[in-house]
């Protein structure tokens, strides 16, 4: 497989009045098409930095990011980003929430309305389009997010925590939701979490980050005896726990 | 959502009672509370315990009101009004463009700060005579200082609302590739809709403060004149209903504000 994502020895170093602080270090990795790859590290080590720099909202210090060989500079239309909060506008429609994506970046034409209306039809949101955010449940509103994430049909997702605002409940729905709607439309994924099981529970591999400045500690091929696993199913397998040990001392080392 | 009305339960139908009941006892109390005052008003005046020439008294201001053919009543009050919505609107406008660039440029925000701090605890009134002389003695000078009093306080409340939006929300359009423009026409302005009506409702009593100021100042019609008319020429009667409908006029231009929002409101479904 092809790597669709490189991202080339990548530092990124803040200024500040009282000093410098190196974020991030030296990171490298590829990420294959199609792959799910979940980075996890302790709290404050700049994995949202690491995301940030990916999408092309921030430039590192050093370094380079590449989409197909390409090396990204400034927004990417390639990919699609998802954080903590589903962050719907209240004053808009699902439908025109969903297609806010389209519109800011003058994509709104018959095709992408019908792409973004399948969606809508195929995740059972689409009876709820002209209803406002505030009428829907934690779930569906992420789920909204995602449709309006995946309408500018973009290549590679970036999840930021996307799922710590919810409750444990919700949230174990939504992950297997959200992960079932990835690998039907084939995306390539990579997540940011400081959810351990999470991470296991959805990854092909996980990159595993030290404290600040981050570096990259370990790389987890996750592989279960049966392929094709649920994130919920995953979770349930004696394999589990093996992954979260393993993990969990790396993490606290 | 509520529960149908076909089937209350005994509870409800008691919780119901409750809250309607406590909602007319409310109602009540501020009306009693208006009678009483003015039944004591015009009780003692009648007794004479207090003066009526000096503090008027209610019959006097409603025989007043009764004559106001004859003393241009309408035409004062019409005066004052198209004064305070010219003022109103201009600096409201004008406050929330100036918000705007504040916003788009930092820079220029930053640069600009403390003469806003200056400017906005400054005493407006105190610029008066200033602006009688450059714009000239007139209604021009009375919409003037009703602009004057209100614009500040709408471009500090407006940026300060613009700069609060949600970092989050504001990052996801980012992700989007949005321009300047968009983040605002999309996200920004919208999300502080309850800001702008604020200011507006803040702005609606400022431009009518600037009004009577302004006619107390110089004017030949309006409310701000009857009132000092009035006291000129000893008629407090006059100057009572100057006041009286002064109130009438603030009550009812905030609740055109108010009819406002809740029509916007249920435009957009702004439920949140």
């Amino acid at each position: 497989m092809d790597a669709i994502l490189k991202v080339d020895r990548v530092s990124q170093t803040y200024q500040a009045r009282n000093g410098e602080v190196t974020a991030i270090e030296n990171v490298s990795f590829q990420v294959n098409e199609g792959e799910f790859i979940s980075i996890v590290g302790p709290s404050g080590c700049g994995k949202s930095t690491l995301l940030s720099i990916i999408a092309g909202l921030e430039q590192p210090t050093h370094g380079a990011v590449r989409i197909e060989g390409e090396p990204v500079n400034g927004i990417s239309g390639q990919i699609g980003y998802m954080l903590q909060k589903d962050n719907l506008l209240d004053w808009r429609t699902i439908w025109r929430n969903a297609t806010l994506g389209l519109e800011i970046r003058g994509m709104l034409d018959e095709g992408s309305r019908e792409r973004t209306m399948k969606l809508l039809k195929t995740y059972e949101l689409y009876e709820f389009r002209n209803k406002y955010p505030s009428q829907l449940s934690g779930g569906m509103r992420q789920r909204a997010a995602l449709i309006r994430t995946l309408a500018v049909n973009p290549q590679i997702l970036l999840l930021d925590e996307a799922f710590s605002a919810l409750d444990y409940q919700t949230r174990l729905t939504v992950t297997d939701d959200i992960y079932r709607i990835l690998k039907r439309e084939g995306k390539t994924t990579l997540m940011v979490t400081h959810d351990i099981p999470e991470a296991i529970s959805m990854s092909d591999r996980i990159i595993v980050l030290s404290a600040r400045p981050s570096v990259v500690k370990a790389v987890h091929q996750v592989a279960f005896d049966q392929p094709g696993l649920s994130p919920l199913q995953r979770r349930n397998n004696p394999q589990f726990s093996r992954y979260f040990n393993l993990i969990w001392k790396e993490l606290n080392q | 959502m509520m529960t149908p009305t076909a089937a209350i339960s005994k509870e409800r139908a008691v919780y119901l009672k409750k809250i309607r009941r406590r909602k007319v006892n409310i109602r009540l109390c501020q009306v009693l509370i208006l009678v009483f005052l003015l039944a004591l008003w015009e009780g003692l005046a009648r007794a004479g315990v207090i003066d009526a020439f000096v503090m008027s008294q209610p019959s006097r201001i409603l025989k007043t009101l009764m004559n106001a053919p004859n003393n241009n009543l309408a035409l004062h009050i019409g005066v004052t009004c198209y004064e305070t919505l010219i003022g109103f609107l201009l600096g409201t406008g004008l406050g929330v463009g100036l918000a705007v660039l504040l916003w788009w440029s930092p820079f220029l925000s930053k640069v600009s700060e403390p003469y806003l701090v200056v400017l906005n605890s400054l005493p407006k009134i105190a610029l008066g005579p200033v602006i009688i002389i450059w714009v000239g003695a007139g209604t021009q000078a009375i919409i003037v200082m009703a602009l004057a009093i209100s614009l500040i306080v709408t471009v500090m409340e407006m940026l300060n609302g613009f700069l609060n939006t949600d970092k989050e929300t504001i990052k996801m359009v980012r992700t989007f590739g949005a321009t300047r423009w968009q983040l605002f026409s999309k996200v920004v302005f919208p999300s502080n809709l309850h800001t702008l009506f604020n200011s507006l409702k803040v702005n609606i009593g400022l431009s009518l403060v600037g009004v009577i100021a302004g006619e107390f100042l110089v004017s030949k019609a309006g409310l701000g004149y009857l009132i000092v008319y009035g006291g000129q020429v000893f008629q407090m009667d006059l100057v009572m209903t100057g006041v009286f409908i002064l109130a009438v006029v603030a009550a009812l231009l905030y609740q055109c504000v108010v009819l406002l929002e809740k029509w916007v409101d249920r435009r957009l479904q702004h439920t949140a």
